[in-house]
This record gives structure tokens, sequence and C-alpha cells, in this order.
């Protein structure tokens, strides 16, 4: 075990790199501190000083505003969460299905059908027949418009199929030969390995479900 | 075991291509495992395909789309008419400026940040930096168009405060559209360099110890092993990266644009990439020959830069093709 001799380059280059990080960290922070002493200082003081990083004239003000009709705030939350939810669920069982069809490597279209959904993103028709579309099927207004059309996405089924690929096939094999049918194979045993690209890109699509605004701008008007 | 479904036709034979059904019907399991992923693709991105054709009508709302007259290509003409002046132009120059930007800039800065994490003594702060810095991808664009409206107002922004404090004059950021490429680029930036990192990072990790420890025996230092090990061990990873952002060039981030400049008009001569000026063409002008003729546009051209790109990195370096 070698102790690691502190030589000269080396707190050149700390130097360097902590200022870089450190500089970055905080570019980082400090907008969120920004905003929060935003929401917590006075109108007054915002409108006479300017936002600050500290809180001036502290009041819970805005906050009593924002919640004053809990049933709206409320509702939009829930709406967010179910959207989020129901989303990032059915999205994962439908992606992991195809990424684990995609990656057997005895089905005869598997590049076909890959090409198919890669080709989605090379080329699409564009914003507006998409739109006339969705809008078409009935969807417009519906809390369902912000769930379907974001439910899939080509570059997840193929993370998915590239990490079940590292699962050896001889877990596969011996299970069918002990007559174990395509989905329950999927089921107990794929599944159970995946775990960690299952988080990762569950996580993604919460994520982007959540943060998404694109949709709703698009979809919903009305505000009932 | 194996009973056909009643298409009365020999195991070996098949419509053409011989043994396309036996092959579904042997795996109709997986087939139809795979089959929502393939009807959510239909339904969402090839019938859309279709919908092509309404670049080359004038639509009528009232009539629908069969009583919409066919105008051939007069809202191409539209788009691609005034010469430097006509927003093609002006879009695609923004948009494709502002990717290889994005990709160029990002993925060096991002390879930067890894190297620099990677090679810093101090566990605690490597920690909580890493942290810190990936927290701005996790933000909405609403909220980052709220931050920027915050720093840069006229009247109550931080930086005007600022810059008031030391004497200078306040800058009235959002009519003044020249400066806004810088900020776009720093916005997307802050909020891509802490997702980017850590793929990088991730890259670095593979980089097999003894390397270093024999370039160490040999007398290197920090620098030495930065330029001559690490940077050339990760050169596939920022080519592969920044080719197949490169395929992406013709969409822009459209929330990023949409969230800090609005409908703000004085800003789009800098600003306007396409994925906004078809955003507000449907939804504010409800021109839609136009906005699916632009979209169209953007969808051809993006393919051909691909095809061309994937096409070229074939003739160089086979290996790191995308197909």
């Amino acid at each position: 075990m070698h102790k690691k001799k502190m030589e000269p380059e080396r707190l050149v280059f700390n130097l360097i790199a902590y200022g870089v990080v450190v500089v970055l960290t905080l570019a980082s922070i400090l907008p969120f501190l920004m905003i929060i002493s935003g929401s917590l200082s006075s109108t007054q003081s915002i409108m006479k000083n300017g936002y600050s990083l500290w809180v001036q004239d502290f009041t819970l003000d805005a906050y009593r505003m924002v919640f004053r009709f809990p049933q709206e705030v409320g509702r939009s939350y829930l709406v967010s969460i179910f959207v989020t939810a129901v989303g990032t669920v059915l999205g994962l069982f439908i992606m992991t299905m195809a990424g684990y069809v995609l990656q057997r490597r005895d089905l005869r279209y598997s590049g076909q059908i890959a090409f198919f959904f890669y080709f989605t993103t090379l080329f699409s028709g564009g914003l507006v027949p998409w739109y006339m579309l969705i809008s078409k099927m009935g969807l417009k207004e519906s809390v369902w418009s912000l769930v379907f059309p974001m439910m899939c996405s080509p570059f997840n089924i193929l993370l998915i199929r590239n990490f079940m690929k590292q699962i050896p096939e001889s877990l596969t094999e011996s299970a069918r030969i002990d007559g174990a049918g395509d989905f329950y194979i999927f089921r107990k045993i794929i599944v159970p390995l995946s775990k960690p690209i299952l988080a990762t890109v569950g996580l993604f699509l919460a994520l982007a479900y959540w943060n998404n605004w694109y949709l709703a701008s698009l979809f919903i008007n009305d505000v009932n | 075991m194996k009973k056909k479904k009643g298409k009365g036709r020999a195991v070996g034979g098949g419509k053409g291509k011989g043994g396309f059904f036996s092959e579904i019907w042997k795996k109709r399991t997986l087939y139809a495992m795979v089959l929502p992923a393939i009807i959510y693709f239909v339904l969402f991105s090839y019938i859309p395909m279709c919908g092509i054709y309404y670049a080359f009508i004038n639509y009528n709302y009232v009539g629908g789309l069969f009583h919409s007259p066919f105008v051939g290509l007069a809202n191409f003409k539209y788009f691609f008419h005034g010469g430097m002046d006509s927003p093609v132009w002006t879009l695609t120059k923004n948009t494709v400026l502002y990717n290889i930007v994005f990709i160029f800039l990002g993925n060096a800065l991002q390879c930067l940040v890894a190297v620099l994490l990677t090679e810093m003594t101090g566990k605690f702060f490597k920690r909580f930096s890493q942290s810190s810095i990936l927290l701005p991808y996790f933000v909405s664009f609403v909220v980052v168009g709220t931050i920027a409206y915050n720093l840069f107002n006229y009247e109550f922004g931080v930086v005007n405060a600022i810059l008031g404090k030391l004497g200078l004059e306040a800058v009235n950021f959002y009519s003044t559209p020249e400066i806004w490429p810088f900020i776009i680029v720093l916005f997307h930036l802050w909020k891509g360099i802490g997702y980017g990192t850590i793929v990088y990072l991730a890259a670095i990790m593979g980089i097999d110890r003894e390397i270093y420890e024999a370039a160490k025996i040999d007398g290197s230092n920090v620098f030495k092993e930065i330029r001559y090990i690490t940077l050339p061990l990760l050169k596939p990873t920022f080519i592969m990266l920044v080719l197949f952002n490169l395929g992406g060039i013709m969409r822009g981030q459209f929330e990023l644009f949409y969230q800090l400049v609005g409908r703000n008009g004085q800003l789009f001569p800098t600003t306007d990439i396409i994925d906004t000026y078809i955003y507000r063409s449907l939804t504010i002008n409800f021109n839609v020959g136009v906005s699916t003729a632009a979209g169209l546009y953007q969808s051809v051209f993006g393919l051909v830069i691909v095809l061309f790109t994937n096409h070229m990195v074939k003739r160089i370096d086979p290996d790191n093709a995308l197909f």
C-alpha cells in the first residue's frame, strides 16, 4: 500500500480542479438558493431591491397565496402524480417486453423490428400531424393525452435490450428445457435480473413525466 | 405440438417468404409481447408520417381535411421565400449552430469535468460537488425560465442589481437579441453537465488501473497521466457521443428555448429554432400548412444529415458508425 506523496504537479492540478469544480458547484446551487429566498421574501422588498440571495423581509405570504385554494394546487399535484405513476408503469411494462423480445437471438425478425423502432428517431411526420392525430383520437383535454404520447421511446428500448443481452442464455435455455413458457421466463427470471436497468429507465421516464409541460400546453386548455 | 391456427397451409409454406407465418406462430408469445410496442409506434410515429399531406394543402378549418384545396408547393414557397431573410435560413442557421455548440462544447466540458473529478483529492468534497452539479438536470425547464427571469429582469433581476451596485447601467436583457446565444448556451451547459459527466466518469472507471501504476513507476505526474492515458482512452466514448448527438442536429431542445424566450419577438432572430417556429405557427397562427411544411423540411434534412454523417464515419472508422 503506497502512501500518496503530494508532488508539486498534483498541487497545481488540485488548484485547477478545485477552481473549476467549485465554480460549477456554486453555479448549480446558487440559483436554487435564490429561488428559495425569493419565495420567502416580501413582494415590496423584491420590488425595491430586486431578487437576491438572502431572504429580505421574511414572510410566508407567497406560500399562503399558493395554498389559499388548496383544491387547485392539490388537484394539479394529483394529476402530476397520476400521470407520472401510470405513464412510468405502463411505459416500462411495454418497453421491457419489447426489449426482451429484441434481445432473443432465436427470433428471425428481431432485426427488422429493431429497425422499425429506430427509424422513428430518424424521420418523423412532424409536430402537426402528430397533434392532429392525438386530437382526432379524442384525447384532447383528457388526462391520457399526458400519458400516451410519451410512453415509449426507442432509445430506452435499446438500452433495455442491450442490458438484457448480458444475461446468459443458458438460464433461458435451462428454463425452457424444464418446460417454462416464454412469458413465464420473462416474468420470473429476466425481469428480476434486470432490476438495475429497469430502475434507471424507470427513473428517467418518471422524471420526464414529472417535468413535462409541453404536452399539457398542447392538449389541455380547459381548466377542468 | 404445432397446431396451425387455421391458415390451412403446410408448416414449411407461408405467404411468399417461406415460413413467415410458421415463425410467428411458433414464437407467438414473444411476438405478442412485442406487439404493444409495435402498435404504439404505428399509432404515434408512423401514422403521423402520413400527415405530411398537410404540407401540400391549405387547411380549411370549416371543412376539415377533405375540403382543403391542394396547393402544391405554395406552403414551401412561403417558407423558403426571401432568400437570406427567409424563415428557413435564420431557423436552420440557429438550429444547427446551437446544436453544434451544444454538442462539442458540452461534450468537451463534461469530459474535462469528469477527468478533474476523478483525479481530484478530497473524497467528501468530490461527492458533494458531483451531487450538486447533477442537481440542475432534474429541474424542469419551467423553473429554468423562472430562474432566468429572476436573473435578467430589467427592474428586479439579480444581474442588474449587481450592475447597479457597481455603478454600471442596467441592461435590458429581454430586448437585446445578441446576448441570448450566450445565455442559452450557458443554461444548456448548466443543465447538462451533471448528467454527461456521469457518462464520462463511467467510461473512466473502465480504464485499467494498472496502466496508471505502470506510468507512475516510469515517473509520470498527474498532467502527463491525463494527457497520455485518460484522454486518448476516452476518445472512443467522446466520438460515439458526439456522433449520436449529431444525428439530432435538426431537432432542438424545444423546452429550453421556449421557456427562456417565450413569445418575445425581439429575440427571435438569434434564438428561434425550427421547433419553436413550428410550435408557434401551429398554436398561435393556426397555420397548419406552413408548420407541416417546416416540419417536413426538418425531418427530411435531418435524415439526410444522419445518413451522410454515418456514411462519412463508415469511410473513416467503420467501427464507430451507427448502422
